[in-house]
């Protein structure tokens, strides 16, 4: 059953198009992401989904329902936000309890739920506090705890996580996660973080300057990217873009640039046959490029190693081919030393080409 | 930026000195009613003034039976609660809307207000009310000294609604609540300090004011300070009963206003002078 | 979402006409006691009316005003008396508030109980004082003359003589209101940056240097909006004139205030009194724009 559906939103602030054309429809107990840089109409999306903005044009359904001209706190939905919002004045329980008492359940009805709620996310001892004698994990956990007392059709998040700290984040996405899965229901969360978008996510739709660039599920948002932003935008560290031209040399279809000779698989090259003598710009993830041990002189390079950065589980190693830099993500198992030649071996199955006119990726 | 850094003895004995004089100078009048109220009309003319005497309450007696001063207490009294609960109530929805939708036309038109001498109304009023029959009512006079409160109110209670984070209203919205609830069970108790405030500083002005219930209060509701100005035309050179009544008058104001201090310095540091 | 009780749906309608709701009661309060009452006064001024004659009131154009400006003896005298004590009492609160300001910007003990002290006479309700300013002022029986003799100086008539009736309101005036000019300017002072005074003191400036060099022009915003908004006040003020002279003696301490009060509440020339509250509302709105003309441009360094 279709949770959410979006159509044609667009939302005009003055001259400032915030968000174009946007349409989806999201599916019961989807956690759907909304991530993109800075501006991009995430957050005024979310809140016209949520009410507290209208479109300028568009409709908005929830459960089936238009609610388009329906005020926010009849649309069944919950909101989490980023700075929390908690009252200040009410202590937790009352916090908790505010939206129940405005729908009149009876007082130990209340007591109940709110002491299932607290204890489903470990705030039990915390319900006679007020927020400022929380810390920031606590009162997460409150906000989260309001909206899910409420039982709404939709949950809302605006970028949740990005007041606390690194490591506390983690831990909340997964705990965020499990209980989407314990209380299956359908979430919308909107972040700049594209780590969280990537783990997070049963699908994730990125977005740039107001427009949708690509709705998948992570792993084929991350694989075939639509275009160049979704794949500079995903990953870390980025993806490296190449300047090339295709050039055929007999039987094989070759991408080319100075210092790089690369050959194009067999299933790859009927839709780049129609860019034949024009630029291409290749994209090669980090993980995509692996010492150059076998003897597939197909995809291989040389490069100056110019930077090792040791993670412990992994090195980063920055390459200088020509004129171009590349970062490789290679097993720590290999010794490099900054300022050797080495040969490199490039998955082309695995590599991206994206036409330099349109950014647009060719598949 | 302190210009004299004196750490010595004698500049500190000085300084203090100094200051004991000063309050002496402005506390002086204050002295001197008290004390003048507890004195016989012998007493009270005597020059040099002698520094022990035995006082008397025979003054106060008279203040609290001639003047009808208990009437007139309990006017002063209605008329200022009812003034702050109709204050609160008016001006606080009005300075939340022009704080959540940034109208600066408003502010500007409050401040034109608040520059208007009232004298100058109070013809009309005096004509208005007599014709309406809002003369001599408590209404009447909670009406003229809403004129003042109002606009000090709405540009005072500005700044603490402006502190207020949207998004916990709108979580409020999200939660179920109607604005006008939002307001009411979120916003209003979050500006109590405001409040307090507001009623500290209403409480002294609306207390204090006499120019209105001269003109627009007549035997029924007559207050406080205008029932004093009677009293001194009665009592012209009996400086025992007009100081006790002085002194009765302005105690409670002085009581309540210092009582509340912090909220007082607060009001007229955000007030500038009204 | 389906069921809604009748109290739902009146809330609802009166939740979207929010904007319009709150802001209801005091823009109506406002109107009816301004606008409404000013119209009629404006009107008023136009007519001549006297209600001991009994007359109803008649249009008179601007009469009223040519008679105060032409053959009312006291009005000329009543705008001087007016501006003579407005700034006469401001000048002088700021004098005494910024030089109290100046001695008390420093840390020292009993600040606090300091500060309680001078708040008296703000607080204080003013016709109490008058009352008790009048009683100390009295030529015969009064304390103050007693004072001044002991430090040589003569007895004052105070408020009893027409010449020393301005300046002893003025004194009261003073009184009363200088300890929030001193508080507000203290407040100013300790906002000031320190640097300028450190820089000061090390390029060897002496006190009276700092002082009309980097104070002054530090404090120049405070003073000049501290300057207009006691100004403003002190235009209209009525209480202690009242009670302490009645406005005499001899209409000595008569100002415009008073003026029109006396017109309008005893003489019962309701027609001549509103033109000359007329009058006053005019000048109070010219000294008021061109002060803050005047504040607009110096505030640029």
């Amino acid at each position: 059953m279709t949770q959410v559906r979006l159509e044609k939103i667009r939302k005009e602030f003055g001259l400032v198009e915030a968000v174009k054309e946007f349409s989806l429809d999201i599916e019961h107990g989807e956690f759907i992401v909304l991530v993109g840089p800075s501006g991009c109409g995430k957050t005024t999306l979310l809140r016209i989904v949520s009410g507290l903005e209208t479109a300028t044009s568009g409709d908005v359904y929830i459960g089936g329902q238009c609610v388009t001209r329906v005020p926010p706190k009849k649309r069944d939905i919950a909101m989490v936000f980023q700075n929390y919002a908690l009252y200040p004045h009410m202590n937790v329980f009352d916090n908790l309890a505010f939206c129940l008492r405005l729908r009149k359940m009876k007082k130990p009805d209340i007591r109940d739920t709110v002491q299932n709620t607290a204890q489903l996310l470990g705030i039990a001892e915390l319900l006679q506090r007020k927020p400022n004698q929380l810390s920031g994990g606590q009162r997460q956990r409150v906000a989260l705890g309001r909206a899910i007392v409420r039982n709404p059709q939709v949950f809302l998040f605006d970028e949740p996580l990005s007041n606390l700290d690194a490591k506390l984040r983690v831990n909340m996405r997964a705990e965020l996660l499990d209980l989407h899965h314990r209380l299956k229901n359908t979430a919308i969360y909107v972040t700049h973080d594209q780590l969280e978008a990537m783990t997070m996510g049963t699908r994730i739709v990125v977005m740039n300057a107001g427009e949708i660039q690509q709705v998948d599920e992570p792993k084929a948002v991350y694989a075939r990217p639509a275009n160049q932003f979704v794949a500079g935008f995903l990953g870390s560290p980025a993806i490296n873009f190449i300047d090339c031209s295709l050039s055929l040399e007999g039987e094989d279809l070759a991408v080319v640039s100075a210092g790089l000779h690369l050959l194009v698989p067999e299933e790859r090259r009927p839709r780049l046959e129609a860019h034949l003598d024009r630029r291409v710009t290749l994209g090669l993830r980090p993980e995509h490029i692996y010492p150059g041990r076998t003897a597939d002189a197909a995809a291989r390079f040389k490069a100056l190693v110019r930077l090792i950065e040791p993670l412990g589980s992994e090195q980063l190693v920055h390459l200088q081919v020509e004129e171009h830099t590349l970062v490789a993500r290679l097993d720590p198992s290999v010794d490099y030393r900054v300022g050797e030649v080495a040969e490199f071996n490039v998955r082309m199955k695995a590599a991206n080409m994206f036409d330099p006119a349109t950014e647009d990726a060719i598949y | 930026m302190n210009r004299w850094n004196v750490k010595s003895a004698t500049g500190k004995i000085v300084f203090y000195l100094l200051l004991v004089m000063i309050v002496a100078l402005y506390f002086f009048p204050f002295y001197w009613v008290v004390r003048t109220s507890f004195m016989n009309a012998e007493q009270a003319g005597e020059i040099p003034p002698k520094l022990f005497f035995t006082p008397t309450l025979d003054n106060y007696q008279k203040v609290f039976q001639e003047g009808s001063f208990f009437d007139c207490l309990w006017n002063s009294t209605i008329v200022v609660l009812l003034t702050l609960a109709a204050n609160l109530v008016i001006s606080m929805p009005a300075s939340y809307i022009i704080a959540r939708y940034r109208q600066t036309w408003m502010s500007f038109t409050i401040l034109f207000f608040q520059m208007a001498p009232w004298i100058v109304l109070l013809l009309p009023w005096y004509i208005i009310f007599k014709q309406t029959g809002l003369y001599d009512t408590y209404i009447g006079l909670v009406l003229s000294n809403l004129t003042y409160m109002i606009p000090f109110t709405v540009w005072l209670m500005l700044g603490f609604f402006e502190d207020i984070p949207l998004e916990v209203e709108e979580a409020a919205w999200l939660d179920g609540c109607s604005r006008i609830g939002t307001f009411i069970r979120i916003v209003v108790p979050l500006v109590r300090g405001g409040i307090i405030t507001i009623c500290t500083l209403g409480f002294m002005l609306t207390w204090n004011i006499f120019l209105f219930p001269l003109v627009l209060a007549g035997y029924n509701t007559r207050t406080l300070p205008v029932m004093v100005f009677g009293f001194m035309a009665d009592n012209q050179l009996d400086f025992g009963p007009l100081s006790a009544a002085a002194a009765l008058i302005t105690l409670p104001v002085l009581v309540f206003t210092l009582a509340n201090q912090k909220y007082f310095r607060r009001g007229i540091a955000m007030g500038g002078g009204k | 979402m389906t069921k809604t009780r009748f109290s739902e749906r009146l809330l609802d309608v009166l939740d979207r006409q929010i904007r319009w709701l709150f802001p209801m009661p005091a823009i109506l309060v406002a109107g009816g006691l301004f606008v409404y009452p000013f119209i009629r006064l404006v009107w008023l001024s136009f007519c001549r009316w006297q209600l001991t004659t009994g007359a109803s009131p008649e249009f008179a154009g601007l009469a009223n005003f040519i008679q105060a400006f032409t053959q009312d003896t006291h009005f000329w005298r009543s705008v001087w008396l007016t501006l003579y004590f407005a700034f006469g009492s401001v000048i002088g609160q700021f004098l005494i508030g910024f030089a109290l300001a100046l001695l008390l910007n420093r840390e020292f003990r009993g600040e606090s109980v300091f500060r309680t002290f001078l708040l008296f006479p703000i607080i204080a309700t003013p016709v109490s004082m008058s009352l008790v300013w009048s009683m100390l002022m009295n030529p015969m029986m009064g304390h103050l003359n007693y004072y001044l003799s002991l430090i040589g100086l003569g007895p004052s008539p105070w408020a009893s003589d027409s010449a020393t009736v301005m300046p002893s309101l003025i004194m009261v005036e003073i009184w009363h209101w200088s300890p929030m000019t001193m508080l507000i300017l203290l407040a100013g002072l300790k906002s000031l940056p320190k640097d300028p005074f450190e820089a000061a003191v090390v390029d060897g400036a002496s006190r009276l240097q700092i002082f009309y060099k980097i104070t002054l022009p530090l404090m120049q915003p405070y003073i000049v909006l501290v300057f207009i908004l006691r100004l403003v006040h002190s235009l209209k003020v009525f209480d202690k004139i009242y009670v302490i002279a009645g406005g005499g003696p001899n209409r000595a301490s008569e100002t415009l205030n008073l003026m029109v009060y006396h017109q309008a509440f005893q003489a019962l020339n309701y027609g001549y009194a509103s033109a000359l509250g007329i009058v006053m509302l005019f000048m109070i709105l010219i000294i008021s724009i061109t002060l803050f003309r005047y504040r607009q441009r110096s505030w640029s360094y």
